[in-house]
């Protein structure tokens, strides 16, 4: 540090020259050896701002390098499950043969198990995990989104299962009479036909004859609504027919065909009596027989589906059960809780699932990737396969070939392939996934082209070109030698050598 | 005339040459040493009373009056720039090459990369370990080098008292040199003994500080600085040194000897007089100077950009950005902003246009009141006022109306709202934007900034200018909250119920990181504009290592130019001063041969001699 000399024999200059050259030397050599120019912030003189920048930047990419791996390794087993599902879902849409009871009702016992399996395999998919990472539930990845389908369908100690809910819903749409809720009177030739005040069972939605000798009004009055059809003279002419119509708890609509006979009544006819009030009693008598024949076959199917629905709860909706005991003359649905009720999902709900997860993989680039098991695809699989798991057609029951014919029919229309055009439905769900995909797939090469460019400039930047320094080298190396060569000669020369 | 009168020449001429070959003998004995001045003897023909015979006259010393004075300045400039490139350099090391590790902004960059995969994967605790661990890098790192930065200023002073010690040394024996050397008494030859020790002496004085020497008649010499202290004029003043004790980055200097943090330098004249020469300035080259200024400036700016570095990452990951919500009053337009949750030291920001010209002003929370006023432009070009918050919004409003003028209308609605409006109708003012950046006060209040980094005893870092500024020496307190450590979940949680897999506070983090703009302060007394920071947290890093790269690079490649003009004028010195062995032994065969020619002419005498008495 000092600059003042205090050496015995101060340096010349030309020795301070060859210390200099051999430093500079040395310095080549580091370079040559590193392959970098610059070996301190102060080195790197005017690229260093530019350096620092690039550096950031290439920083920055490979994190979002990073994130884009991630992700696309969460989008491929999002895909398969979502492939698998698929699968399931055509497989139990073809196995939803109306009527096709097979061999001596063979259908009948294996339907509600497959369903049964392929319910068990659904749960299990949407609790998939990626790394520890449950993929189903929206945001809330740390836990398992869907509980385990045997407790789903059992229900554990006080919470009841579906087993149990569908249970109670179908005691509530029957009612203690077996009626679906209806209520059936006659006064003298009028026989009323009357809802309960309940949400349950069968409700009317109208009433139509061919007969200009009954009149009927239609559903009205109440609440809780009723219709009439009063017989009068002339009396109605054999074929005559009433036809009433019933919207059952899945939504669908049923009717009754009655038909005027002459003869003793078979199934769905009434005979014609003496007079009015007779004919009027052989209806009621008509009427409620196949109310009753409609509300244990179809309206016990419909009831299992309404049950799903209720219990299988989609995106901002609660899980709804039978207010009860008791429940043949319950008249509401209650929400629930999580202390008697088994909550079949437990992720996150929100109403745009796909941004409840995200990853930036670009400057201003985001990719959402959320899925949520309740998304309307989900619950429609589950809810039907649920609602036929629970189900059980003995040959021996009489109504099996019916409910079971009702059932096939409802689950070919809830998996028809139409249903994916809707928003959340198994086919949009991939879908958005695969856009993403392609996003992240899109901005991956462009970073990896990016980033190569960048680390060209970085390297043009820092890297020390070898033929360069090997010139520079070996033209100091000549300067060195002939240096060391001048000064060895001329500290012989002095006149101390030469005296005598 | 007469033989004799021959034989007396010859005798004379022998005698001449015997005193040449004295001095020339001591010149190639010393020619190897430092600080010799070649010595000649003159030799004048004298006229005797019948004859002329040859003396020696003055033995004269090599001496060049004006290139010494050059060679004096030389030193000093040499003495600064050596011991600022020697530090400096160590400086930029400590900062390290970027993309080394242990560089900041290597550490810098991992952590952000790992915010994006912590981002990407909330839930993983690997991943939000990886982060925690990338944070504890940051923060050491910045921990570290201001510890390096203060133990550099730590070494200076240390550095200062031992110059000082050498110095006294050598203005003593300086003053004795000069008192012998007034002696007229005093053989020729130890007078330019001891003029070459005074010339050593001042030499090494001048390394040390810029001198301004003048040279009497007599050999003496004075010695005062460029500035005109005198140092010696026969008695030599008194330098001394009060060290500070331990530096930290508080410890700065000031012109008010009670609040000063650093070592003292002054300087007692004979008279008596005690003079500071930092605060006064005097010294203003030599390797004095150099360290009071790498003490004084550079090493502080170094700091304060290692502060502002730890301020704005602390704060990228604290604030709270709340926008003003958009308030109509018949014409007028504006905002307001609730102002309960800005706590001492946060601000508000607002936008407008004025006459068609952008501006922003933030408005700073200041609880100490000794600190205002404040009001400044920042590195960003944003007006910068402080204000006392503690008359509510109503106080608030009716200081910032002041302080604003006409144009906008500041008022308080209700409760803690304040609301500003533009002029409405004039349309000369419109206000465009207004918005608070609070720090977050817990970890799980709900608000997704949160206190990642902390002050010492995991308190909030708010900014505040109480005191010293919280901002001052935060690099070297700055930590990973404990909390955090304990907890890597709160890295996610923001709530206690936060599902684990919830990106928001981290996705707020990484667009703070990206979007907030962060300037530097008043600068402590810093007029250097140059070094002030602004930017984003990573603009801050780039323009930190640049500033300290470039400051190093300069003072390396100015002190390789210094050393140059000082080896270039050392070689004048060498040939005006330095023995020329070849010269000498050329002068030695000339004094051989006319010792042996005034032998011969003494011998040839005596044989006439002899011829005579044999007569």
């Amino acid at each position: 540090m000092t600059s003042v000399g205090k050496t015995m024999f101060p340096l010349a200059n030309g020795i301070k020259n060859i210390t200099a050259m051999k430093a500079r030397y040395d310095q080549l050599q580091t370079q040559l050896a590193s392959g970098e120019k610059a070996s301190t912030l102060a080195e790197m003189g005017s690229d260093r701002y530019f350096d620092l920048a690039l550096r950031q930047r290439m920083a920055r990419m490979d994190g979002y390098q990073q994130s884009i791996s991630t992700v696309n390794l969460r989008l491929e087993v999002l895909d398969t499950v979502m492939s698998r599902l698929d699968t399931i879902e055509s497989d139990a849409r073809a196995a939803a043969i109306s009527g096709g009871g097979g061999t001596s009702g063979i259908n009948f016992q294996t339907t509600p198990t497959l369903a049964g399996s392929r319910f068990d395999e659904v749960l299990t998919l949407l609790n998939t995990d990626a790394a520890g990472r449950y993929m189903f539930g929206g945001n809330r990845t740390d836990s398992r989104p869907v509980a385990n389908s045997s407790e789903v369908m059992n229900g554990v100690g006080a919470r009841a299962g579906f087993k149990q809910v569908a249970g109670e819903r179908k005691l509530a749409d029957l009612g203690a009479d077996h009626l679906g809720r209806l209520d059936i009177t006659r006064a003298t030739d009028t026989v009323t036909l009357g809802e309960e005040n309940t949400v349950f069972g069968m409700k009317l939605s109208g009433i139509t004859t061919t007969s200009a000798n009954i009149a009927v009004t239609a559903p009205g009055g109440g609440p809780p609504p009723a219709l009439t059809v009063q017989f009068g003279t002339p009396l109605p002419t054999a074929g005559d027919k009433v036809q009433v119509s019933f919207t059952l708890p899945d939504g669908t609509e049923e009717q009754i065909v009655l038909v005027a006979t002459s003869g003793t009544p078979g199934d769905g006819e009434f005979q014609i009596g003496a007079d009015a009030d007779a004919t009027a009693a052989s209806f009621e008598t008509a009427l409620s027989g196949s109310v009753q024949e409609l509300a244990e076959t179809t309206l016990v199917s419909a009831s299992a589906y309404a049950a799903a629905e209720n219990f299988f709860n989609g995106q901002g909706a609660q899980v709804m059960r039978v207010d009860g005991p008791p429940f043949d003359s319950a008249t509401g649905l209650i929400a629930g809780t999580s202390a008697n009720t088994m909550l079949w999902y437990t992720g996150e709900d929100s109403a745009d699932p796909r941004s409840t997860v995200t990853a930036r993989v670009g400057e201003g680039t985001t990719v959402g990737y959320g899925v949520q098991a309740n998304e309307a695809g989900f619950i429609n699989l589950i809810q039907t396969l649920a609602a036929v798991a629970v189900q059980d057609f003995p040959d021996s029951d009489p109504t099996s070939e019916k409910r079971y014919s009702s059932m096939m029919s409802r689950n070919a229309a809830r998996l028809a392939d139409t249903k994916d055009n809707q928003p959340g439905s198994l086919a949009a769900i991939t879908v958005e996934l695969g856009l993403a995909q392609s996003t992240t797939g899109a901005i991956a090469e462009r970073h990896t082209a990016h980033s190569a460019q960048l680390g060209n400039m970085l390297e043009q930047i820092e890297a020390a070109p070898t033929e360069t320094i090997a010139m520079e080298i070996l033209a100091l190396k000549t300067r060195l030698e002939a240096s060391y060569q001048t000064t060895a000669l001329l500290s012989q020369l002095s006149l101390v050598n030469y005296m005598r | 005339m007469g033989l004799s009168v021959t034989l007396s020449n010859a005798l004379s001429g022998m005698r001449v040459g015997q005193n040449a070959l004295d001095t020339l003998s001591n010149n190639v004995a010393n020619a190897g040493t430092p600080g010799y001045h070649r010595r000649s003897v003159s030799v004048i023909d004298s006229l005797g009373v019948n004859s002329t015979y040859a003396r020696e006259g003055q033995l004269s010393r090599a001496f060049n009056q004006s290139l010494q004075a050059h060679y004096t300045r030389s030193t000093a400039e040499s003495g600064f720039t050596s011991v600022q490139a020697s530090f400096l350099d160590r400086v930029q090391t400590l900062f390290g090459k970027p993309g080394t590790v242990g560089s900041i902004d290597s550490a810098y960059n991992a952590f952000e990369s790992s915010l994006a995969a912590v981002a990407t994967s909330p839930d993983s605790y690997a991943n939000r370990a990886d982060l925690v661990q990338k944070a504890q890098t940051v923060a050491s790192t910045l921990n570290r080098l201001s510890s390096d930065i203060q133990s550099l200023r730590q070494e200076i002073e240390a550095k200062l008292s031992n110059s000082v010690d050498s110095i006294n040394n050598q203005l003593q024996s300086l003053e004795k040199v000069n008192l012998r050397l007034a002696d007229q008494g005093i053989d020729t030859t130890s007078r330019a003994t001891l003029m070459d020790q005074r010339d050593r002496l001042v030499e090494d004085l001048s390394q040390q500080m810029d001198l301004r020497v003048s040279y009497r008649g007599d050999g003496t010499v004075s010695l005062m600085t460029r500035s005109g202290v005198g140092i010696l004029d026969v008695k030599a003043s008194v330098f001394s040194y009060e060290s500070a004790g331990a530096l930290s980055a508080a410890s700065r200097f000031s012109p008010n000897d009670a609040v000063s943090g650093v070592g003292k330098l002054s300087i007692m004249t004979p008279a008596g007089l005690e003079i500071d020469l930092v605060k006064q300035n005097v010294l203003q080259s030599g390797e004095l100077a150099g360290l009071i200024q790498l003490r004084d400036q550079q090493l502080v700016q170094a700091q304060d950009q290692l502060d502002e570095i730890a301020a704005s990452v602390a704060q990228a990951m604290s604030t709270n950005v709340t926008q003003g919500a958009q308030v109509t009053s018949g014409p007028s337009n504006g905002y307001e902003v609730d102002l309960a949750d800005v706590r001492n030291g946060n601000e508000f920001t607002f936008k407008y246009t004025q006459g068609g010209a952008e501006k922003t002003v933030r408005v700073l929370r200041v609880d100490d009141t000794t600190k205002l006023p404040v009001d400044y432009v920042d590195a960003n070009g944003a007006r910068v006022i402080g204000l006392d918050f503690s008359g509510g919004a109503a106080g608030v409003a009716s200081q910032l109306q002041n302080r604003l003028g006409g144009g906008l209308t500041v008022s308080k609605p209700t409760g803690s709202t304040l609301r500003i409006m533009d002029d409405g109708v004039s349309g000369t003012t419109d206000m465009l934007s207004l918005s608070t950046r609070t720090t977050s006060s817990g970890l799980q209040n709900g608000t997704l900034g949160f206190s990642l980094f902390v002050d010492t005893n995991n308190a909030d870092f708010t900014n505040s200018l109480d005191g010293v500024g919280q901002k001052l020496g935060f690099a070297s307190r700055i930590s990973v909250n404990a909390s955090i450590v304990a907890d890597n979940k709160l890295l996610v949680q923001y709530t206690g119920t936060t599902p684990l897999g919830d990106q928001d506070r981290l996705n707020q983090v990484i667009s703070n990181l990206d979007d907030m703009r962060f300037s530097g302060g008043q600068g402590s007394g810093l007029s250097d504009a140059s070094s002030r920071l602004g930017g984003t947290v990573a603009d801050l890093i780039s323009q930190t290592l640049n500033y300290q790269g470039n400051v190093a690079e300069a003072a390396i490649s100015n002190n390789e130019t210094q050393q140059q003009t000082l080896a270039a004028l050392t070689q004048r010195l060498d040939s005006e001063y330095g023995v020329d062995v070849d010269e000498e032994m050329a002068r030695l065969m000339e004094l051989q041969n006319a010792f042996a020619a005034n032998a011969r002419v003494m011998s040839v005498v005596q044989e006439l001699m002899d011829s005579l008495m044999q007569l």
